[in-house]
């Protein structure tokens, strides 16, 4: 098949001579979520510190399951296993004796569907601090305020801390996720579909919160909308049929892709 | 949705070859017409230039819809960008007809300079330059745009000795400067038809294979 022959020829168009320091990478990855489902083959992607990296790609070719190998959130899938290594900061993930709780607080996540915890904005912004420890009031009071100021909803909602989360708007509620992801001091932020769910607007404040976040943070996103991978991210994937095709700065991928299917996906001929 | 965007392309695409053929034929009869000193001709050729101005204005109201509602990317967005250059190109070549015609109109009942004699060769390479272009656009060719290219140094050539020949002419017979004067306005506007189909041909390139040619940036 056309497809099977062009995967022989995109290996150099996988490859990104980067200036900055990677922070993840994967060898010979591939994933499984049983023996007869394999659903990442050989990847083999490297990560730039302090960007923002998008993947893209039809229903089903691997991005989310890819995405979801940098913090272990696949180990939650029975049946699920994978060979290769991912590393992040150098060190491979799936090696015994790795503590998730450490590799989570350090890779945070946001998920599709914006999820706070049936509690006040400050309790659930404060929660994953207070569960790595730290109890002084005062101190959780300035972890909350920077996590909302730096997700952009501390000037709508300091003034309702009490209030529940629940109560929030979508876009309120995601920023929440984001503030709470923060609010742990990750290094990478991954985020499946961010702002799938959400109006024009919040979609707005999205990703001008993930611009700026991405001179703190390593931000890695899983979207559908190809013109928001091209508005925020700096480097995007193309994945299909859990292959990585292609991976370029986004304003070569979004001008001049080097692979035929690439471009024909991006441009609408298939998909 | 990119069904239409497809569609969309190709309608402009026609829309860009047809005011293509409209001023390559003014551009000819612009020549025609001098020859003949035909004043006539050179109106007919005026008026059509509000035709040829009124579909630039059109094909690039397509392109801002287009990329307004379509989101174009890669080869699409090339495609806009470099046509929306090509367009331009064409409105402008076809100004220079207006200008062969409005100075045809100078000429009637006036006694040529010899060097008019050279005029329809040369209009001939550059609307050969022009016709091949277009072609190369209408089967997205890039090395065919590249030829035309490179025939654009053997117009300014012909140019440049023509311009020599009518110096000479004027030194001998100071009595032609008005006569050879006009004839080098003409000449001038067939040199920049030529200038005009090489930047086509860079932009063919550049939709093709996203590369930009202009400036020697190819060398």
């Amino acid at each position: 098949m056309d497809f099977e022959t062009t995967q022989k020829s995109v290996q150099s168009s996988t490859q990104v001579n980067f200036t900055e320091r990677i922070v993840i990478e994967t060898r010979a990855l591939d994933f499984y979520y049983s023996p007869e489902n394999k659903a990442l083959k050989n990847i083999n992607i490297k990560i730039p510190e302090k960007k923002v990296t998008a993947f893209i790609g039809p229903s089903g070719c691997g991005k989310s399951t890819l995405l979801r190998c940098f913090n272990r959130m696949n180990d939650l899938i029975p049946g699920s296993y994978l060979t290769g290594e991912v590393s992040i900061e150098g060190k491979n993930i799936y090696e015994n004796g790795i503590r998730l709780e450490r590799l989570r607080k350090k890779v945070g996540m946001v998920f599709q569907k914006s999820n706070p915890f049936p509690m006040s904005v400050w309790e659930n912004v404060a929660f994953g601090p207070k569960v790595n420890g730290i109890n002084n009031n005062e101190e959780l009071n300035a972890i909350v305020e920077d996590a909302l100021k730096q997700a952009d909803l501390w000037k709508e909602i300091q003034d309702r801390l009490d209030q529940s989360s629940l109560d929030l708007s979508g876009g309120q509620q995601q920023r929440i996720c984001i503030a709470r992801a923060l609010a742990n001091k990750p290094d990478i932020i991954l985020m499946d579909e961010p702002a799938s769910a959400l109006d024009p607007i919040s979609t707005g404040k999205i990703e001008e919160t993930i611009n700026e976040l991405k001179s703190s943070y390593t931000i890695v996103i899983v979207t559908h909308n190809m013109q928001q991978a091209a508005r925020i991210s700096d480097y995007t994937a193309f994945m299909m049929l859990g292959e990585l095709i292609e991976f370029s700065e986004t304003k070569r991928m979004f001008t001049n892709p080097r692979e035929k299917l690439t471009e024909d996906y991006i441009t609408g001929r298939f998909g | 949705m990119k069904e239409k965007m497809q569609r969309l392309l190709e309608e402009i695409k026609r829309d860009l070859i047809f005011l293509a053929n409209e001023v390559e034929h003014n551009i000819r009869m612009s020549i025609k017409a001098l020859i003949k000193q035909d004043a006539v001709q050179a109106d007919q050729i005026i008026d059509k230039d509000r035709d040829i101005d009124k579909m630039e204005v059109d094909i690039e109201n397509k392109f801002l819809t287009l990329l307004a509602l379509q989101q174009p990317v890669a080869i699409d967005l090339r495609f806009i960008v470099g046509g929306l250059k090509m367009n331009n190109d064409l409105e402008r070549i076809g100004d220079h007809a207006v200008n062969i015609a409005r100075t045809v109109k100078d000429l009637v009942g006036v006694p040529l300079i010899k060097t008019v004699e050279d005029l329809p060769e040369m209009s001939d390479m550059a609307c050969s330059m022009l016709h091949d272009v277009v072609n190369a656009f209408v089967h997205q060719d890039p090395e065919l745009a590249r030829s035309v290219c490179q025939r654009d140094s053997t117009v300014d050539k012909f140019y440049d000795e023509m311009i020599k020949k009518n110096i000479e002419i004027i030194r001998k017979q100071p009595d032609k400067l008005e006569q050879g004067f006009n004839a080098a306005k003409v000449a001038r506007s067939l040199e920049r038809v030529a200038d005009l189909s090489t930047n086509i041909g860079e932009d063919v390139v550049f939709m093709k294979e996203a590369k930009i040619i202009r400036h020697g940036l190819e060398d």
